[in-house]
């Protein structure tokens, strides 16, 4: 199935022709003898704490193709902790058979000396690492060790640019060129730098007769002015790529790129480290792969960048060296693929020893397993009142009243919490605020004449419906995706309404379902992630033959396929095939191209759908997603803890996307009940849920919370009297309250649109609006309370467990009568106390 | 296409559907001007058939009001109250056999009549909503505070509610276990709003157990019904479908447990067939009926698409909404399954109908019709008009191995369908039926029919402003006139009409003025005696056809001879769409009527009157004439009066208005003919719109007025006049010379006209047998320089004393600065010697490459003298590649 191929290219695994299939069963055994490697060498099993107890090699084979293929020989030890120690300049490299291949003990221009394999003719031996008393070995192949092929415009050439930063969008990347030269950002489009180089302005740019002297050479290595300064030296191997190119006559690709063996995988080497203290190093290693079977070490060829300089930082030729305690994702850029590998910086001497923690759910154990690696213990789990709050704004987007919080806190079962969030979970409240989610993603709302307050209403009414029944969620998104007909008579159409360009469509639907923000790819590939200009119109390719028609009724339009039409390749100028992200080109010429994808969308193997929904889901009870932005899953901007993302998305395909299974999974773990109450080691935390996270209440959630503490009522337009801001269908329906307080407005489909930043309007908008003041008279409250003859003591205790969902403190009580006791007017007084609950933090976050 | 669009014919459906059982709602042509009264609204809109009911009618300018003019006159009115200026209460008697639905009505006053509204009759009580009739004091948004509703026999109940801005009105009905409940509403059809409503019939605990918004049998109203298994309370909810109602958005809620069919099988027959149909959509599966179809196709029926509303009867109890069926002349029959292939379809001798089922997703049905090779047929197709959900799709095919596709049509005909096939050589075509979405099931009926392209004409008033019911019927001032245009819309024919009007009130009569084959509208000029009475009636409008003269026509009346009287032959009549309900988008008609006939009142004396001059010369292409219209005002009238010009034979412009200024009695109407204007005789008026001050405004803001029509000819030119190009300096007198294409004949002028400024021209005179006009030009000394190309020549040619003006386009003319004088020019220096110039030597051209090279030279040097800290590289230079 497609999908599983969109697995396998996301990871960036290599892919091996046939013609080397031999070949990659030997590297899963290299793969198999690496595990091996951790045996020790001899009898001295080192005990002491710098001991290393695995010794890792990469890559886990190395393969030669031609004369002058290189691979850089990776060597890491791995101590009891931990601990990764980059060891490739101490551990003594041997190869099995001399004849086959060389070792240069250090690598040309890379930062580190590193063990250098070269051919020396055809055939396969083994490389014996070894090092501080451990031994390990990786197989060596050579093939073609006397042919030295020409340089290829496509694979050599190409990459010196980039690793030049020549095509950068800020260098002659950009739209225009730069100083009146132009090369394709990132190298979206070689055939046009190939006529750009050789061809725009004849002669000036090349020149055959004296290859080192062409200007092209000459501004990269800064013999002439260059405003980009120089970008590398003559005598580099970048340099000399190019020199050789044009010696060679500066020709193209035979047959362009229908013969260049394509990159099918990139791999970067560690695949993970840990380094300890300060000014730790480690060297990265690349190795491209591409769809002949053949291999390239690029370690040298590939761009170069850290998530996090300040804690591990990267050098142009890969060197990373630690900084603060904290985490960093490695990257590296080759061509079309960016891939990065993990890397945890921990201090030097860190003691520490990982509580033990039972009644663990799943969902803790994975997250534990992150935060014992990152050295770092989880809070305490909170305490029943502030759990009930939480979990009753976090499932119906209401608080607690005074007589669930008693119920809750007098019952004595050990289940408790669980029984309670399945109440919640039953509640029509718990429904309203999964569609109002939903309703951002589908983006819901009027639109001019092409969505009219029906159409809006009965959309909403449809999602309204499929929630409700708790309709699994693929089924609803393949309704969607697949709906045709009128907008009122099958109201998902009205998605297809909301947006009627095509490409505009198509990154709605990637980022909505797939959680990928594929725009930079409408112009150029993207500069983070894996995808190409060719995957962009690949898969915009799916919705061009929509069409649309008026209906009988004229506010009602009818959305159908029309079984024709295309979308052009900007750089071919030639329609394209539908193509999944990242997976298959479909055979869709006689069925719904829609139907083709929404069957791939929420095929269980799809890599992106499960992975968006439970880190939507996620984010919304944690307060950030495991991958945040909670639609922004990128190469460059990995999940914090991927085995978790990954299991919660197996679990909820498993359940037959079962979302109310999902988001009690998730309620119900420790992780969700810890309290924001941090320790020593998690202070400084707040991606890897360690502990809870204090979250201001969102615009809608707050004005119902705002309605019911001061037992008042909403009103909406195009809603009934009485309706909760949370179920507002129409998404251009709003109020100063929740426009000040960041409702989106669905106009964007980026989770960004809600806003749920603090802000001063807001504060001022409560303090000094008409919201709370208002709200307080018209509920009158205070004024029923002191008819029924309470006291300035009981009513503060009511108002603090009406805002709060807690009971008073002593200190607060005290302090509070007897400042109520000294103003004349006492329900004023007492209007005031409640005014000023309702302005206090504790009552605006959720925590 | 049809010339109304898709929305126009879908809602002539609707109205159709408001007659009873094989009655047709007549109907006519409705307009108003905005002098006259105005309903507000009418509580309640309805009343039930056999009783007295009173209805209580708020609006404005009602003072003097003496009846609810309906215009099929079959609900009698017996008492009239007048509450106050803003409020009249009627009571009418509604006849146990009159036809349920809509019935068309205005109000009438001594000033007029008031735009159209619709009342419906039902068969069932009505009762107004405690909501609405407590003034939204006893609300009923909730199951606690929901209204009662006692179900028993069929139609229980009817109520008359409104449905306020997020108002949701809730109705309790107690029922048993294995109960059916059906609930109609009726709103759309009921409002100058527009009112979309939804129905919800909910359980005790909430859950919906049915709902309806929309009704492939009612568009937009709602119709639901069901069989409960439990039981309990239920509540019938009615909203706004996006609570977006107001207090003008009124509804009928018809609860009872009548059956609610939404379409007939077979769903149309011959006139006088008695037609065993099988009703479908009800939620107790189909049965069948039989009915019997009217005896012929009339007029009305016609203007109707032929469609007839019949009442379906289940177990004795009607159905609260008609099912429409299809009457045609044509022979009617089956499709035959299996057809989705051509190979397998029944084969049909055109002319014919035939009707079948989409029965499944996907199915696509197929006929083949015969007919003569070269021959043209109309094909047109109904579904959505019949209550069926299809959105049908036609496609016409060559009856051949190839099946090339000749020609077809999804939406012509609103959401069905129509196009014309000329039949191929085979002599027969494949017709391909499909939904458009592919849908199918046992509601997806279908009915054709192809028929022979025959000619028709239909008239129609235009209103006076687009969306709006402004000037739409005749209103007639005693002793005055008034004028309507009628457009025609032609179907393969283009002679000569006249319209013929009959039915008008007592002492009106009526100038129609014909409508040859070239003109697109005519005028009708009602006028009204002094003495005639106030009082309103329904104009029926015959298109004859005018061809006495024809040698058919002439032997046919020599062949009648004297006894026999041959009626002549009519061709067509009034089809007149009045729009009653505008919303989104766009202020788009959601709901229209169609009439037949005209209404025409005869109203109080208008305080003013006008009088058109007949033109005692022609108008002659490309020439102009001034109408003189003389004012006559009552004594102390003050307004203001604008006139305009409503009908223009083709060719023929005019000023879109002239306002008459206070002290005249007299004024100039200027109109024009362009180089094409169809010459003949025609008939023209000249309008007026009144708009009295003090009280008369109160109740008549507004008068429409007309003069007596008078004869126009429009005839080619009597002079041909060709004026060339000229040019000259400033300061120059410049000549024109205009060439006669004959020698003139009568002395006559000639002027130019559109000279710029500082340029004077006299007026020339043409003496007989002159063959050339000479017009001098006097170009002052600062007149503009450059090309005018906006002088005009006028010819005046006397007749009848008076003149005739022709209009010639003069050429260019060109106005040049005098050339300056030439000053001397100064003597020219020695160029430098050739030897000079060798000396100097030529400075070596270096390549870019080279050029940069010496550059990096330079900055490597000078740092190197500075020996100051290394620069760091070559950046920053200014060089640029």
């Amino acid at each position: 199935m497609s999908g599983s191929l969109a697995m396998r290219t996301l990871k960036a695994s290599r892919r091996t022709a046939a013609g080397a299939a031999r070949w990659s069963a030997a590297m899963v055994a290299a793969v198999l003898g690496c595990c091996l490697c951790g045996l020790p060498a001899g009898a001295e099993a080192a005990e002491s704490p710098a001991a290393i107890v695995e010794l890792r090699v990469f890559p886990p084979a190395v393969q030669l193709d031609s004369a002058r293929d290189r691979q850089r020989i990776l060597i890491q030890g791995a101590r009891a902790d931990g601990v990764t120690i980059d060891l490739s300049a101490e551990a003594k490299v041997v190869v099995g058979d001399a004849g086959v291949a060389a070792i240069d003990p250090v690598a040309v221009d890379a930062g580190r000396p590193l063990p250098f394999v070269r051919p020396l003719k055809d055939g396969e031996t083994r490389l014996t690492v070894s090092c501080r008393g451990r031994q390990c070995e990786i197989p060596v192949r050579v093939v073609d060790a006397k042919k030295n092929p020409p340089l290829s415009f496509r694979l050599d050439v190409m990459p010196v640019f980039a690793r030049g930063g020549c095509n950068m969008g800020s260098c002659h990347g950009a739209a225009r060129g730069k100083d009146g030269f132009r090369l394709s950002l990132f190298g979206f489009d070689p055939a046009g730098d190939y006529q750009r180089i050789t061809r725009e302005m004849p002669g000036r740019r090349i020149d055959l007769g004296d290859p080192a002297g062409s200007l092209l050479v000459q501004k990269a290595i800064g013999g002439v002015p260059h405003t980009g300064g120089k970008r590398f030296a003559i005598d580099s191997d970048l340099a000399g790529t190019l020199i050789g190119w044009i010696e060679a006559g500066a020709a193209d690709d035979p047959d362009g790129a229908a013969k260049v063996p394509a990159l099918t995988g990139l791999e970067l080497y560690p695949p993970e480290s840990l380094l300890e203290g300060k000014q730790a190093t480690q060297q990265l290693v690349a190795v491209a792969s591409f769809a002949d079977g053949t291999d390239r070490d690029v370690t040298d060829l590939v761009w170069y960048s850290s998530s996090n300089s300040g804690s591990a930082a990267v050098s142009e030729e890969g060197l990373v060296t630690s900084g603060r305690r904290g985490e960093a994702f490695l990257m590296a850029r080759y061509d079309t693929m960016t891939v990065g590998v993990p890397t945890v910086v921990i201090p030097a001497g860190l003691s520490f020893a990982f509580p033990e923690t039972p009644g663990n759910t799943w969902v803790d154990d994975l997250v534990d397993a992150k935060l014992k690696s990152l050295r770092i213990t989880p809070s305490e789990v909170c305490s029943d009142e502030a759990f009930l709050r939480r979990v009753t704004l976090d499932l119906t987007g209401l608080i607690p009243t005074a007589a669930e919080r008693d119920a809750f806190l007098a019952d004595q079962r050990g289940d408790k919490r669980q029984r309670a969030i399945d109440e919640l979970m039953s509640r029509k409240e718990f429904v309203d605020l999964w569609v109002m989610k939903w309703a951002e993603i589908l983006q819901i709302r009027s639109q001019g004449n092409d969505v009219s307050p029906k159409g809006a209403l009965l959309y909403h009414q449809w999602l309204d419906r499929r929630i409700a029944a708790n309709q699994p969620i693929d089924q609803m998104v393949r309704d969607l995706l697949v709906a045709s007909g009128g907008t009122f008579d099958n109201p998902p159409t009205n998605y297809f309404q909301l947006e009627r360009n095509t490409l505009k469509l198509t990154e709605n639907i990637a980022q909505a379902f797939l959680g990928m923000r594929i725009q930079c790819a409408q112009c150029h590939n993207h500069p983070f992630d894996r995808w190409t200009m060719d995957d962009y119109y690949g898969f915009a390719a799916f919705f061009p033959q929509l069409r649309r028609k008026r209906a009988e009724d004229p506010r009602e339009t009818i959305v159908y396929d029309s079984g024709g039409g295309g979308v052009k390749h900007p750089v071919s100028g030639q329609n394209v095939a539908p193509k999944f992200l990242g997976g298959d080109q479909p055979k869709v010429a006689t069925e719904n191209r829609r139907q083709a994808l929404a069957d791939w969308v929420v095929d269980p193997e799809n890599p992106f759908f499960a992975k968006r929904i439970v880190n939507l889901v996620w984010a919304h009870f944690l307060g950030r997603g495991i991958v945040h932005e909670p639609d922004d899953f990128r190469v460059s901007n990995p999940p914090v803890n991927g085995p978790l993302l990954d299991e919660l998305a197996r679990r909820f395909v498993d359940s037959g996307w079962d979302f109310r299974g999902l988001v009690r999974d998730i309620v119900a773990s420790k992780t969700y009940q810890r309290s924001c109450e941090p320790n020593a080691t998690n202070r400084l935390d707040t991606t890897n849920f360690s502990h809870a996270s204090v979250r201001r209440i969102r615009a809608e959630v707050l004005l119902d919370v705002l309605a019911q503490v001061t037992d008042t009522t909403n009103k909406f337009p195009g809603l009934p009297e009485g309706a909760r801001a949370v179920q507002v269908a129409d998404g251009r329906t709003t109020t100063y309250f929740l426009t000040t307080f960041g409702r989106a407005t669905r106009e964007d489909v980026c989770s960004c649109a809600v806003s749920m930043d603090p802000s001063l309007s807001q504060a001022l908008h409560l303090l000094n609006g008409d919201v709370a003041n208002d709200r307080i008279r018209q509920g009158n409250l205070v004024g029923r309370w002191i008819d029924e003859g309470l006291t300035d003591s009981q009513i503060v205790d009511r108002l603090i467990v009406r805002c709060y969902g807690r009971k008073a403190r002593e200190a607060e009580r005290i302090e509070l009568v007897a400042e109520l006791q000294s103003q004349d007017d006492r329900k004023q007084a007492l209007e005031d106390v409640f005014w000023a609950l309702l302005n206090s933090p504790e009552f605006i976050f959720n925590h | 296409m049809h010339p109304e669009s898709r929305f126009t014919l879908r809602f002539v459906h609707r109205s159709w559907l408001s007659g009873g059982l094989f009655l047709l709602v007549g109907a006519f042509a409705g307009q108003v001007c905005h002098a006259a009264p105005a309903i507000g609204r009418m509580l309640p809109p309805a009343g039930q058939r056999g009783t007295d009911c009173e209805v209580t009618i708020s609006g404005s300018r009602l003072d003097g009001a003496s009846e609810l003019f309906f215009e099929d006159g079959l609900i009698e009115q017996v008492g009239i109250e007048q509450v106050n200026a803003g409020t009249v209460k009627v009571t009418l008697r509604i006849p146990a056999d009159c036809p349920l639905g809509d019935h068309r009505v205005r109000v009438r006053t001594p000033a007029g009549l008031s735009e159209l509204r619709t009342f419906a009759v039902i068969s069932t009580p009505v009762r107004i909503e405690a909501e609405t009739a407590s003034g939204n004091k006893q609300r009923n948004d909730s199951p606690e505070a929901a209204e009662e509703i006692v179900l028993d026999g069929g139609l229980a109940e009817t109520v008359a509610g409104v449905a306020r801005r997020e108002d949701v009105d809730t109705f309790r009905v107690r029922l048993q276990a294995g109960d059916r409940i059906a609930a109609s509403l009726r709103a759309v059809r009921l409002n100058h709003t527009p009112f979309d409503p939804a129905v919800e019939l909910v359980d005790g605990d909430g859950f919906v157990v049915a709902s309806c918004d929309d009704h492939s049998l009612l568009q937009q109203d709602a119709m639901i019904s069901t069989r409960v298994k439990e039981a309990g309370d239920y509540f019938l909810r009615v909203r706004e479908s996006a609570y977006r109602g107001d207090d003008n958005s009124f509804y009928l809620l018809n609860v009872g447990r009548f059956p609610t069919p939404t379409v007939g099988l077979p769903p149309g027959g011959n006139p006088g067939e008695k037609l065993a149909v099988q009703w479908l959509g009800d939620a107790d599966g189909p049965w069948s009926q039989e009915v019997s179809l009217p005896e012929k196709l009339i007029r009305r029926d016609a203007i109707h698409d032929g469609m007839v509303a019949a009442v379906p009867v289940r177990d004795g109890v009607a159905a609260a909404e008609p099912v429409p069926l299809r009457l045609t002349p044509l022979p009617v029959s089956r499709e035959a399954e299996p057809n989705d292939q051509p190979e397998k379809c029944p084969t049909v001798p055109a002319a014919a109908a035939v009707w079948g089922q989409l029965q499944k997703p996907g199915d696509v049905d197929w006929v083949r019709f015969e007919a003569p090779k070269g021959s043209k047929w109309s094909v047109r197709a109904w579904g959505r008009r019949l209550g069926s959900p299809i959105d049908l799709t036609l496609n016409a095919y060559r009856d051949d191995a190839k099946r090339q596709r000749i020609t077809g049509n999804d939406d012509s005909a609103g959401p069905d369908s129509a196009m014309t096939v000329t039949v191929p050589a085979e002599g027969s075509f494949l017709v391909r039926v499909s939904d458009h979405q592919d849908r199918g099931g046992e509601a997806f009926v279908w009915w054709i029919e192809v028929a022979e392209v025959e000619p028709a004409v239909h008239v129609a008033v235009p209103p006076a402003r687009t969306k709006s019911q402004q000037r739409l019927i005749a209103q007639v001032p005693r002793g005055n006139r008034m004028a309507l245009l009628v457009n025609a819309s032609r179907t393969d024919f283009r002679g000569d009409l006249l319209p013929h009007l009959t039915g008008l009130p007592a002492g009106v009569q009526v100038t129609a003025t014909p409508l040859p084959g070239n003109s697109p509208s005519s005028l009708l000029v009602f006028e009204a005696a002094a003495d005639a009475p106030l009082a309103a009636a329904m104009a029926a409008v015959d298109l004859r056809v005018d061809d006495a003269d024809a040698p058919e026509a002439k032997a046919a009346k020599d062949q009648a001879g004297e006894a026999g009287d041959t009626p002549p032959r009519s061709l067509g009549c009034l089809r007149q769409p009045t729009e009653l309900v505008h919303g989104n988008p766009n202020r788009t008609c959601w709901r229209q009527s169609v009439s037949d006939r005209l209404p025409v009142a005869v109203v109080d004396q208008s305080p003013v009157e006008i009088e058109l001059v007949e033109p005692a010369v022609p108008l002659v292409q490309s020439g102009r004439l001034d109408l003189r219209v003389k004012v006559r005002r009552a004594e102390g009238f003050e307004g203001s009066i604008r006139l305009v010009f409503p009908f223009r034979p083709p060719g023929v412009g005019a000023a879109s208005g002239v306002n008459v200024p206070a002290d005249a009695s007299e004024v100039v109407y200027p109109i024009n003919a362009n180089s094409k204007a169809a010459v003949g005789s025609w008939g023209i008026v000249v309008a007026a719109t009144v708009s009295p001050k003090g009280d008369l405004a109160k109740t008549r803001p507004q008068i429409e007025i007309a003069s007596r029509p008078v004869s126009l000819t429009v005839r080619e030119p009597l002079l041909q006049l060709a004026v060339d190009r000229a040019a000259g300096e400033l300061g120059s007198e410049i000549l024109f010379v205009g060439k006669l294409t004959e020698a003139a004949k009568t002395p006559a002028k000639a002027m130019l006209l559109g000279l710029p400024a500082k340029c004077e021209a006299k007026e020339v005179a043409v003496s007989p047998g002159d063959e050339e006009v000479r017009f001098p030009v006097v170009v002052g000394k600062d007149a503009p320089v450059g090309k005018h190309g906006s002088v005009v020549c006028e010819l005046h040619v006397p007749q009848n004393d008076d003149w005739v003006i022709h209009k010639v386009k003069a050429g260019e003319l060109r106005i040049d600065k005098p050339l300056p004088v030439v000053a001397k020019t100064a003597k020219p220096k020695p160029k430098p010697k050739a030897a000079e110039q060798a000396a100097k030597p030529k400075p070596k051209v270096l390549s870019r490459r080279e050029r940069l090279r010496q550059q990096a030279q330079a900055i490597a040097a000078a740092a190197a003298d500075a020996s100051a800290e290394d620069s760091g590289g070559p950046e920053a230079s200014s060089a640029k590649e």
